[in-house]
């Protein structure tokens, strides 16, 4: 009996141990985690909308690939463009983007939050400026070179350009929709 | 026990890719580019060192039944404590680093280590055993990865060298990964053979 219980009781309390010890790291990483988070989310927001000097208040959506919407504001309040977040699936599930979209509905930059999930080498030069370079000053529908649009595609990773283009192409169709026909904002 | 030796042990004697044999998920997957084999072969070697110095230290204390369980639940602690730390305090690293990191959780090298070095020997001398297949590890994954951009972006650490059209896409694609693992390994036993 006591060759059973000894083991367990020992792999419990090293259990125990590393769950108190990561229960306790998480306490005090928590918040730093979180503020790196902002201001990384911050920082791709001013970098794809150059002209904004604040930002509002950012709205949830949850319509097809777009998590949020946070209106840029110039420096008397009045909106000069949308900040729109998409959680895409490029490769694998999980490519975070960040465009920015002016009030005519043109691409004014695009930010690749985090493509950690596609494949080194390849899907992941999308966070190389020669590739999301290539999207500022688009608009209608955005498309791979492929597809008939003029982005050129990352070589060996068409799936995650197409998945970035097309990304863009629902994002400015979103805000359109949304901000800028009859302003139902 | 002799620092040294340990550690030549582990960069060429007992080389874990070209030798061992093991780890060889991580190896095969982000050795698309020299710096992706540099970053994952520190990110190992760093948490290499540290597990086999704690798993040495509580290696009395685990029964033997249970070993394989404990190792692992104290290397996935090790390493999501990293993460964290990382995430929270270091961005900078975190940012270059920490794709890496939730692949080690799953690289056998280090459970491999625990189970044939860390779990018999002394703490220090575990210390020495990790610095030297970690460093073993990033040198065969900065080889690796080095060819494979060379022939397939032809470029090195992302600075351009060979023209246009040499690129050969197939080296950066995951079948290039299993043909120059398998050209090094040939290389490494030959020379290995000589002696």
């Amino acid at each position: 009996m006591s060759n059973i219980i000894k083991p367990a009781a020992v792999l419990l309390i090293i259990c125990i141990i590393a769950a108190g010890l990561l229960g306790y790291v998480n306490m005090i990483t928590a918040a730093p985690i979180a503020e790196q988070e902002a201001a990384a989310k911050q920082e791709s927001m001013t970098a794809v909308l150059p002209d904004a000097a604040s930002f509002g208040d950012e709205t949830e959506v949850s319509e097809g690939n777009i998590t949020s919407v946070t209106p840029a504001l110039d420096a008397d309040g009045n909106e000069v463009g949308y900040a729109v977040a998409v959680t895409t699936k490029g490769f694998s599930a999980g490519l975070k983007l960040m465009y920015g979209v002016d009030t005519e509905g043109v691409i004014t930059g695009l930010s690749v939050v985090d493509c950690s999930n596609e494949t080194p080498g390849l899907g992941a030069n999308a966070a190389n400026e020669g590739f999301y370079g290539q999207f500022a000053g688009k608009s209608g529908s955005v498309a791979v070179t492929k597809d008939g649009g003029e982005i050129e595609a990352l070589t060996g990773a068409t799936i995650t350009s197409r998945a970035v283009a097309n990304a863009a192409a629902e994002a400015i169709n979103y805000v359109t929709e949304n901000y800028l026909e009859g302003g139902a904002n | 026990m002799n620092p040294v030796k340990i550690i030549k042990n582990g960069i060429i004697d007992e080389n874990p890719t070209f030798v061992q044999v093991i780890g060889m998920c991580p190896t095969l997957a982000v050795t698309s580019s020299a710096t992706n084999g540099v970053g994952m072969g520190l990110s190992t070697t760093a948490v290499l060192i540290c597990s086999n110095f704690v798993i040495s230290l509580i290696r009395k204390i685990i029964p033997d039944s249970v070993r394989i369980p404990c190792y692992i639940v104290v290397i996935a602690s090790f390493v999501t404590i990293v993460q964290m730390l990382l995430k929270g305090f270091v961005p900078a690293l975190n940012a270059s680093l920490g794709v890496y990191i939730p692949l080690i959780v799953v690289n056998c090298l280090i459970l491999a280590r625990a189970e044939a070095y860390a779990g018999k020997n002394s703490p220090i001398a575990s210390l020495f055993d990790g610095i030297g297949m970690g460093l073993g590890f990033t040198l065969a994954l900065t080889v690796l990865g080095a060819v494979r951009e060379l022939l397939g972006n032809g470029s090195l650490f992302g600075i351009a060298i060979l023209p246009e059209t040499c690129k050969t896409l197939l080296m950066i694609l995951p079948p290039g990964a299993f043909i120059t693992l398998a050209f090094l390994m040939v290389l490494v036993n030959l020379m290995r053979n000589k002696k």
